[in-house]
């Protein structure tokens, strides 16, 4: 037997997954667990998780593959930091060191550099047998950008482009100077730009001069890395002509306009990249990763336009899935073969509970859950009523996702044709900024009618336009664009079920498929969470398995004495306060 | 006149035209604050008002809102004094000495005549959190392996002393130019050192002082468990001078075997010595919040310096009770005062205040009253802290007795709520979602913050106790009670992690997680006693099968042991190794089980030494550890 563990820690999205015998038999991320929204400490509870998962314990491991090279990683934010080569505040042995003392692990460490990492997680996971690879995120070691080609079980990233030149950073100093949260607030911004127009596009190009072949150069008189609190200079706010908008702020045309801008030169830069590739390798697939490829709609783009004719992007593409690549490189160097040769057709790798389990723990909640239990066709069709009437529906199902993305495991559902949904989820559900759009899961079988997409899009990575002669306000962006998960019975046979049932009552393929959980949070993990979800918000209606639960069955009081549940912000390793406000204290 | 500013978390507004001070709703679980929702910021013309600050002492904690020290006093001072008085309460739990002169100083637009402090119990946790290992600052860290490095655990302790010193010093003496003429009586704190005890692992770099150390600390134990006054306390001073004072468990086998010897002034300096060698350990590892010697010394003497009246409770309390050595006659817990300690300190004040005796005042002042069902609350939540608080010292189980039989005594109808928390904390769910928590806050014997409803862990050492008390008391509900715990928890056909911290049979191994986090991210356990025991939960009906993955430094024995019978004895050597254990049925109980394993002490595991770690600013383990679990799962044969 071989057993691979793979790493992703201490930047943002620590996650862990398990390889046995090149099966991907677990993966998930620590946040989930510790309830830590991007946690990025090492992934004791998802390392846990994933042994259990596979009745294995520490004994039964080979090797632990961990996402980049830590040795290179400290020589950049050495030179980032401008301190000595040999400062003592970056520590290329921490990373390792954490990992063996926190999981206990003895054995072999092997660590691959962060790009070959996420380029692995594409092509590996591919079934490709050759394709060009396309890798961009904010950095890693030095690379901001790879180019590369996958044969058989060998990669060779033949190009790239290094820091402080990063496509991902750009777009994080843009997503901060637009108020949100860097690493976890860029799709706001992507989701923000059809709503203005792209009249900032030459002062952003003065950011970012795009070269020929795969470079690119930042204008670093805009940026500033070093800065804690932002990541651009002065001279950016004097460029864009308006002060940065403060979080929580209101959102002004002016900051649609600069999403708009910014987002038209990264697919502009994205597509002419993605062409010089297709032209240097030959390759008729593309595979990328790197959390710019979590920007769904350039990777519509570069579907529709340019030679590639297959396209895979890694699910979990930022960081938290390139522990995948990671396995599945270590598992090439202790056995000579690739994993796999089939590619990933589902990421329901997280932890699941059987109808029995969840009756178990419902019992002394004292809830009087409607038990479904063998009667799935009853669940199905109670379910699909409600939606029809409008209700919104915690869907809990299965083992849960890895990556960024609900796909019907831990997912909120409602109806599309509501048109009020949208308002609504915003508010008193999702408690976030009103403009951001849901996306549909629509039966595979039905996505043409709706859709102009001429593949399955199982994980939810690119936007189409919708040509359905349905009214579908719910998940349909401003532009007429929609980001669709198409859903098969092989894949996910309840929730194929129940969009079905939902067909048959209403004559609409497709739900609204949001991540289930409120703003600022983990999306749920066990039952537990999502009880505690739904007390939360203003869900309609929870289903747990096998067991619906309706808002009113609720405790009585489980509202008011939430708060004290709920962990307080920021948690403690901010450092700033040794005691918590929130917590069963005694002094 | 200037605008009015906030006073803590109470907010000017203005009420028919007249400036007051409002805090925000008390949430259902009560919060950290007196329950007084407003405070008028004029006085009422001939009623004197004292503005009262603290820590959770001072807070009432535990009786609180039903009762505070503040209502006591006030109760107390008009019914000695001719004219009328107002008592405002600014004490809160988790106070710290920065937080308290502020709020001092911002209370002053209230134009109180009196100022009363009440704090320092709080010190030795709160004020010098950056000198710790386990902080989450590297730089801080750092600085702490420096110092280690310099001069030891010695040097780290009046390091820590000294900061604290400074910080308390800087802190009054904030309080004292603000104040300027204005009376200000001070408390000078006094803890449980009769029931309440340290059992910590001495911090010793040196292999062959650490085995020399718990073979001396295992006889010395043993011999005042069969009452070798004499005999422990050698053991004990050899002890002391192996772990040169910084070792507090120590200090309490010196005491313990005064006292059996009669000698309770000796006792007292050991005991005292035992708190102060804490102070900084329970930085680290196991402590409570107990105001030591230093603490003292400073409030004597910033209290001479700025010639505010000094109540001295040490004094009046040994007196009072004709011992020594007070302890649970005045204190529920650690530090928190029983209904007569809080008579007794609060009477002293009064009598301080109206220049009268404190004996008359004592037994003039009517004794508070709290309902019945509010006091067994009280004395349950005292249980629950002393679970989660104490270590496993002899008096443990006494203490927790003591507090049940209270509670039981007090209102019986408190039982129901014993079941109640242990079906909540069975569940393995927040408590928050379960239909027994529903139940007990519905009912008139409501479970607050304070006593420990959030808590994820099974609470075995509670239950148990609750579980043997109620078999006299209640033997219906006390039957319900193995049932309540299969039903959850009891062991099936599937494996069942018990190496999760939730299994731990003493809570205080996972060291301090609501204080510091980060040491919790461990996914092994670690050791640091040399015994470390799980509660089991099983039927015994079946063999109970065990697959045991632990390391400890090889060529020692390890012993694994369910309710005392020894079951196997597995050979563990550095690297991570698999045991299957059969654990035959007739050595099970119905219900709750313990599993121990049995540590040599001498097969400390070999890790870099802290100070290394420390100045790379990594955390690090202070005390030794004897060995770690990987996994232990347990399943029905
Ligand atoms: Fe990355």
């Amino acid at each position: 037997m071989v057993c691979i563990v793979g790493l992703s820690a201490f930047y943002h999205d620590a996650s862990c997954c398990l390889m046995v015998d090149g099966n991907l038999v677990a993966a998930a991320q620590e946040e989930r667990f510790t309830r830590v929204k991007n946690d990025p400490r090492t992934p004791v509870n998802a390392f846990r998780y994933c042994l259990e998962e596979a009745g294995l314990d520490i004994t039964d491991i080979d090797c632990l593959a961990y996402y980049e090279s830590p040795g290179l990683k400290t020589e950049r934010q050495r030179h980032a930091a401008g301190v000595a080569d040999d400062d003592s505040s970056f520590d290329p042995q921490r990373p390792v060191r954490a990992i063996r003392e926190k999981l206990g692990w003895r054995g072999p460490v092997r660590t691959y550099e962060h790009h070959r990492s996420h380029a692995a997680s594409a092509y590996f996971f591919s079934g490709f047998q050759d394709a060009a690879l396309l890798t961009v995120d904010g950095v890693g070691e030095w690379a901001t950008t790879s180019y590369g080609y996958g044969g058989g079980s060998e990669i060779d990233l033949f190009a790239e482009v290094r820091f402080p030149h990063s496509l991902g950073l750009l777009y994080a100093a843009v997503t901060a100077f637009l108020g949100f949260k860097v690493n976890s607030g860029e799709y706001k911004v992507m989701g923000l730009a059809p709503y203005g127009d792209p009249k900032y596009t030459a002062r952003i190009r003065r950011l970012v001069e795009n070269k020929d072949a795969g470079d690119y150069h930042l204008n670093m008189e805009y940026f500033d890395y070093v800065r804690g609190d932002r990541m651009y200079s002065d001279a950016l706010i004097e460029l864009l002509g308006c002060p940065p908008r403060e979080p929580e702020s209101e959102i002004l045309p002016v900051h649609t306009h600069i999403a708009a801008s910014m987002q038209q030169v990264l697919e502009e830069i994205l597509l002419q990249k993605a062409n010089w590739l297709a032209e240097k390798t030959g390759a008729g697939n593309l595979c990328m990763a790197g959390g710019v490829a979590l920007n769904c709609v350039a990777n519509g783009r570069i579907r529709r336009e340019t030679p590639f004719r297959e396209l895979f992007i890694q699910p979990a593409a930022g960081d938290a899935g390139a522990c995948l690549g990671a396995a599945a490189l270590a598992h090439i160097d202790i056995t000579g073969k690739r994993h796999s040769e089939t590619a990933l057709d589902a990421v329901y790798l997280g932890p699941a509970w059987s109808g029995d389990r969840i009756e178990h723990l419902l019992v002394p909640t004292g809830i009087p859950a409607h038990d479904f239990r063998n009667r799935e066709a009853d669940l199905i069709a109670f379910v699909a009523e409600r939606l029809v009437k409008q209700q919104t529906v915690g869907w809990f199902h299965g083992r849960m996702e890895f990556g960024p993305r609900a796909l019907g495991a831990r997912s909120i559902l409602a109806n599309p044709l509501d048109p009020n949904i949208r308002d609504r989820l915003n508010k008193v559900v999702k408690k976030r900024e009103s403009f951001r759009p849901f996306a549909p899961s629509v039966l595979l079988d039905h996505a043409g009618e709706h859709f102009q997409l001429e593949q399955a899009s199982p994980f939810m990575l690119e936007t189409c336009r919708v040509r359905s002669a349905l009214k579908l306000p719910g998940i349909t962006h401003i532009n007429g664009s929609a980001r669709p998960q198409t859903v098969t019975a092989p894949q996910n046979p309840r929730y194929a079920a129940l969009i079905a049932a939902f067909q048959a009552r209403t004559g609409c393929p497709l739900l609204v498929n949001t991540s289930f959980n409120v703003r600022g949070e983990p999306i749920v993990c066990s039952p537990a969470d999502a009880l505690l979800c739904m007390a939360n918000s203003e869900l309609d209606l929870l289903v747990l398995e096998d067991f619906v639960i309706e808002r009113h069955m609720l405790p009585a009081h489980l509202e008011a004495l939430l708060e004290v549940w709920l962990p307080a912000d920021g948690g403690l390793s901010g450092g700033k306060s040794a005691v918590s406000e929130h917590l069963y204290t005694f002094v | 006149m200037t605008k009015p500013t906030p006073i803590s978390i109470w907010q000017p507004q203005t009420r028919n035209g007249k400036p007051i001070f409002v805090r925000p709703p008390v949430p259902a679980y009560g919060d950290h604050h007196a329950s007084r929702m407003e405070i008028p910021a004029d006085k009422t013309k001939g009623i004197r008002r004292v503005c009262f600050f603290g820590e959770s002492v001072a807070a009432g904690y535990l009786f609180a809102p039903h009762l505070t020290c503040a209502r006591v006093l006030e109760d107390q001072l008009n019914y000695m004094a001719d004219e009328p008085y107002e008592v405002i309460d600014f004490s809160r739990t988790n106070e710290t000495l920065g937080s308290m002169a502020e709020t001092v100083a911002a209370s002053l637009q209230l134009q109180p005549d009196i100022i009363v402090l009440y704090g320092g119990n709080n010190w030795n946790l709160l004020e010098t959190p950056r000198i710790s290992p386990y902080f989450p600052d590297p730089e801080a860290r750092k600085s702490f392996g420096a110092i280690w490095a310099e001069g030891g655990v010695t040097s780290v302790m009046e390091a820590a002393i000294h900061q604290q010193v400074l910080g308390a010093e800087a802190a009054l003496q904030v309080i004292a130019d603000t104040v300027g003429e204005l009376p200000v009586y001070v408390l000078l704190p006094e803890v449980n050192l009769a029931d309440w005890a340290a059992l910590q692992p001495p911090i010793l770099a040196d292999t062959a002082q650490r085995t020399r150390w718990y073979t001396l600390f295992e006889a010395a134990a043993t011999n005042l468990a069969a009452q070798n006054a004499r005999a422990c306390l050698d053991q004990a001073l050899k002890l002391l001078a192996v772990d040169e004072g910084t070792c507090p468990t120590t200090y309490r086998l010196i005491g313990d075997a005064w006292l059996l010897l009669g000698e309770s002034e000796k006792a007292l300096r050991a005991y005292r010595a035992e708190v102060d060698s804490e102070s900084y350990a329970s930085l680290c590892f196991l402590g409570s919040p107990r105001a030591g010697t230093l603490t003292r010394k400073v409030l004597t003497r910033m209290c001479r310096e700025n010639k505010w009246p000094l109540i001295d409770l040490p004094a009046i309390f040994a007196e009072h009770t004709g011992e020594a050595v007070t302890g649970r006659r005045l204190f529920l817990d650690y530090c928190h005062h029983t209904l007569e300690g809080i008579h007794l300190a609060m009477a002293t004040v009064t009598a301080m205040i109206l220049d009268d005796s404190p004996w008359f005042t004592i037994a003039s002042a009517p004794m508070p009253e709290i309902p019945p069902e509010i006091e067994a609350v009280t004395w349950l939540g005292a249980a629950v802290h002393t679970a989660h608080r104490l270590p496993d010292v002899p008096r443990r189980k006494e203490l927790l007795d003591h507090a049940l039989i209270n509670a039981l005594q007090t209102s019986f109808g408190i039982t129901e709520t014993m079941v109640d928390l242990v079906e909540a904390r069975a569940t393995g769910l927040p408590a928050v979602l379960t239909e027994a928590q529903e139940r007990n806050f519905q009912g008139p014997y409501r479970l607050l913050m304070q006593h420990g409803w959030k808590y994820n862990h099974l609470d075995i050492v509670l239950i148990e106790r609750i579980a043997a008390l109620l078999k006299d008391a209640a033997p219906a509900l006390a039957e319900r009670i193995p049932n309540i715990l299969l039903h959850h928890r009891g062991l099936g056909s599937e494996p069942e992690e018990l190496a999760h911290p939730f299994y731990l049979w003493e809570p205080l191994m996972q060291f301090y997680p609501e204080i510091m986090q980060s040491a919790r991210e461990t996914t092994c356990i670690r050791c640091p006693w040399p015994r470390t025991s799980f509660a089991l939960i099983c039927p015994t009906t079946r063999d109970v099968n065990l697959k045991l993955v632990a390391r400890q430094s090889a060529g020692f024995p390890t012993d694994v042991r369910v309710n005392g019978h020894s079951v196997a004895t597995p050979e563990l050597c550095e690297s991570w190794t698999r045991h299957r254990i059969r654990v035959p049925r007739c050595v099970l109980n119905h219900g709750i089980n313990k599993l121990t394993i049995v540590w040599s002490p001498k097969s400390m595991l070999n890790t870099e030494p802290p100070e290394e770690r420390l100045q790379k600013g990594d955390e690090a383990h202070l005390h030794p550890i004897f060995g770690e679990i990987f996994s232990l799962t347990a399943r029905l044969d």
